[in-house]
């Protein structure tokens, strides 16, 4: 079965440069579009709308929101409305968000678990076209129902890394969205998933597994490796000790990049990315080099690899490079 | 400028090439503000539509790509030996800059 190549903007760029990314990505080949949901950068369903409308066949949609930020009801709203713009092609990605981040604007993440689970049933209750009256343990509503009618269903992704949250999004998710690229998460995440999905009385195929990976991809193998480090560093620095220990990664090396990003050292902080760092943490170096990688994804289970930040050190190079020497081993 | 004439300039067999160059100016400038929505949203249209590479393509592809950086666009014609496109454009730049008193 063929492997489907996802891609991955954050709208720290405006419209107009991921809405052309976007056209790119879908005449190289990718199927899916992911946009990420962060208060700081610009509005995700505004970009998605861009995307819908100077697009024509690619899949697309939040990469990932959460239930907390905007009210479950809006969520279902923008994603159902979204779907007027670009029929059949929209889908909405769900996962907790960043704790982090809620706090900064004062959002208390409560019960991770059940606001995404209740958020998607909510979800699929109105775009169904239902007169919604819930009483979940989060959210509550009294007779919601949208005036206009959603035409087809809408999947749902869930975002987790987690064990209670990858075995649930297997149970109720279309597909599962894994922040993560090693082999050894990924095999993790396809076990934790197929366990709900068992729950359910699905299959490894009726779920997409979605490998959410940092990728950075340059004929030159040291370019792509400048280019990931950056990233790197940050998800190194925001990884837990056991993570960290699990690859083999010293956490006083960890320590060290934290210290640098708080001190606002950057350069000392992605100086001091290894190269274990690099592979445990990001997909990176020379197409052939990534294509053995993303081999490796595909054979644990994974339906779609998504082509994460930063992509590459030139993005519209590395789309090219995707889509004329990556996409094509994975056709079949 | 008159980006139809200057358009005229450019031999049919470099306009592919030449729209692929002017969206990679377009997309690594770091002068996002300097693009209007209008020229923006036209340029999408005539990628979604693939007529980036036609005449009425590259008017507004090196419209925009002058307007965010003109030094990486007269580059990018001079790479691709469209030394008198790459000419005109330089001197509007510096009658421009004139018209400003720098």
């Amino acid at each position: 079965m063929a492997l489907k190549f996802g891609i991955e903007f954050v709208p720290k760029d405006p419209y107009w440069k991921i809405a052309a990314y976007a056209i790119q990505a879908e005449n190289n080949g990718f199927s899916n579009l992911w946009i990420t949901d962060h208060f700081g950068n610009r509005n995700v369903y505004v970009t998605l709308a861009a995307a819908a409308l100077y697009t024509k066949k690619i899949t697309f949609g939040t990469g990932v929101t959460n239930p907390w930020m905007i009210n479950p009801v809006i969520t279902a709203q923008s994603i159902a409305t979204l779907n007027e713009l670009a029929p059949g092609r929209v889908v909405l990605g769900m996962g907790a968000g960043d704790k982090t981040t809620l706090e900064a604007v004062g959002v208390e993440m409560n019960k991770p678990l059940a606001a995404v689970r209740e958020s998607i049933e909510i979800f699929r209750k109105l775009t169904a076209g239902e007169n919604v009256a819930y009483q979940g343990e989060i959210f509550k509503t009294a007779g919601a129902k949208f005036n206009f009618k959603t035409k087809n269903k809408i999947a749902v992704y869930v975002g987790a890394q987690g064990p209670k949250m990858l075995e649930m999004a297997g149970k109720i998710g279309d597909g599962v969205l894994v922040n993560a690229s090693h082999p050894s998460d990924i095999s993790f995440a396809v076990q934790m998933a197929s366990e709900g999905m068992k729950q359910a009385g699905k299959s490894i195929e009726d779920v997409d597994i979605a490998a959410y990976a940092s990728f950075s991809v340059n004929e030159d193998p040291k370019k792509a490796v400048k280019a990931a480090s950056p990233v790197v560093a940050f998800i190194v620095a925001g990884s837990p000790t056991q993570v960290l220990e699990k690859h083999g990664i010293n956490p006083s090396k960890a320590d060290e990049i934290r210290a640098a990003l708080k001190a606002g050292d950057f350069p000392k902080a992605i100086g001091a990315v290894t190269p274990e760092m690099i592979n445990a943490f990001s997909i990176c170096g020379t197409p052939d080099v990534c294509i053995e990688k993303i081999a490796a994804l595909k054979k644990i289970g994974i339906g779609q690899f998504v082509v994460g930040s930063p992509i590459g050190t030139n993005v519209k190079q590395a789309i090219d490079l995707i889509g004329k020497k990556i996409i094509p081993q994975f056709k079949n | 400028m008159d980006y139809p004439k200057l358009v005229e300039l450019v031999p049919a067999e470099k306009w592919g090439p030449l729209s692929e160059q002017l969206i990679g100016v377009i997309l690594n400038s770091k002068n996002d503000d300097k693009m209007p929505n209008a020229l923006a949203n036209d340029m999408l249209l005539q990628m979604k539509n693939g007529t980036s590479g036609t005449k009425a393509g590259l008017c507004v592809l090196m419209e925009a790509a002058v307007l965010l950086d003109g030094e990486k666009t007269v580059g990018a014609l001079g790479d691709m030996q469209l030394l008198k496109v790459a000419e005109l454009i330089v001197q509007n730049m510096l009658s421009g800059e004139k018209k400003n008193g720098a």
